[in-house]
């Protein structure tokens, strides 16, 4: 197979976009469709201060790297160490590393320090999926941490792959208040307590961010998150690939339809409201991080049944 | 022919690359294939002997 530009011998082949692409094209191409998504949706702004959240897995560092190297001095890290035992402390010695390595200003915030107790803890506790007491307090956490370092954006690194996941996640479950939510830039209400979230790995897939991640030598994650079993994403993730395996573009065409379909929808305004307890924003009078504090503690006091 | 997987000999009947993928049942939606530490592609021919990485996709979570 040849590069779609050079005609040189190619690396890599993206049938959605009908072309394969030799080293040195594969990189510019990536780097060109990222930037030209971030300016097409104007993402960033010349005076924005841009905290990234940073997982250590290939999507945040590269989105890391890629917008540090564009808006230098606007850019810092934020990490959240949930308390994985046996996962996060590894994903997170990579993280440190790659911050020195491109002297990118850093903080790291924990679960049990911001929250009171790690995942580990509360999965032992609750019973629902770990992965949704996951997402409730990462958000909670990188909100609140990105504010105190003065963010005017948080910068995620879900790609098109984690996004068609989403939608299609949460048609399956009628999540329609999330659903509304997603997009390049979700926040729709601007407010001095909610730093409005990017997404500007979004029109790239999963498997490129892993080309390119590789084509760098950038150090990859070997850890798996032990909770991944569980994760229903797990499993869309797996029923997409299979569809997308005989029918190029699947993904990305979930991703348009959603988009020409939110914007419509969005031209409706929502309003922001405070959680009642924590003050922080959410929307419904208790934020879901406060309603799941409550039942962990509420467990804790009757010391009742304890998962294994 | 006899190839080498992630270090472990297989023995597989085709010789193209998208082939010996579906013939071992790995998605190319879910792995890039490395031979000599570089990527290749799905029409790659691939020679008796030859040793491929499976990169995985998917991050850790
Ligand atoms: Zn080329
Ligand atoms: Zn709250």
């Amino acid at each position: 197979m040849k590069c779609s530009i050079c005609k040189e011998k190619a690396v890599i082949e993206l049938n959605y976009l009908k072309k394969a692409f030799c080293k040195e094209h594969f990189i510019d191409s990536f780097e060109e469709r990222v930037k030209k998504h971030v300016e097409k949706n104007k993402l960033v702004d010349k005076n924005d201060k841009i905290v990234v959240g940073v997982s250590g897995g290939k999507d945040s560092l590269t989105m890391l790297y890629l917008l540090n190297k564009w808006y230098p001095g606007q850019v810092s890290a934020l990490t959240v160490d949930e308390g994985i035992k046996n996962y996060r402390e590894h994903t997170i010695k990579i993280v440190e590393k790659f911050v020195k390595e491109w002297g990118i200003n850093y903080k790291k915030l924990s679960f049990k320090e911001g929250i009171g107790f790690s995942l580990d803890e509360i999965c032992k506790k609750l019973e629902g999926i770990p992965c949704s007491y996951c997402g409730v307090f990462r958000r909670y956490l990188l909100n609140k941490g990105a504010r105190e370092m003065k963010a005017t954006k948080i910068a995620i690194g879900h790609n098109l792959d984690d996004e068609a996941q989403s939608i299609m996640m949460n048609l399956f479950q009628h999540g329609l208040q999330r659903f509304v939510r997603m997009g390049p830039l979700s926040g729709v209400v601007d407010n001095e307590k909610f730093i409005r979230r990017i997404k500007p790995l979004r029109e790239i897939t999963e498997k490129e961010t892993r080309a390119y991640f590789f084509i760098k030598k950038f150090p990859h994650d070997i850890w798996e998150c032990p909770y991944m079993q569980f994760a229903f994403r797990h499993n869309i993730r797996k029923m997409l690939n299979d569809y997308e395996k005989d029918n190029s573009g699947t993904k990305a065409n979930i991703v348009k339809s959603y988009d020409s379909f939110i914007k419509k929808f969005k031209k409706t305004k929502y309003n922001i409201v405070f959680c009642e307890k924590c003050k922080e924003p959410t929307s419904s009078n208790i934020c879901r991080a406060c309603i799941i504090k409550e039942e962990f503690y509420e467990r804790t006091r009757n010391k009742g049944k304890t998962k294994n | 022919m006899e190839i080498l997987i992630q270090g472990k000999k297989r023995k597989v009947k085709n010789s193209v690359l998208s082939e010996i993928m579906n013939e071992i049942n790995v998605n190319p939606e879910e792995f890039l294939v490395v031979r000599d530490n570089e990527l290749i592609t799905s029409d790659t021919k691939i020679n008796n002997g030859d040793s491929l990485e499976l990169l995985s996709i998917v991050s850790g979570g």
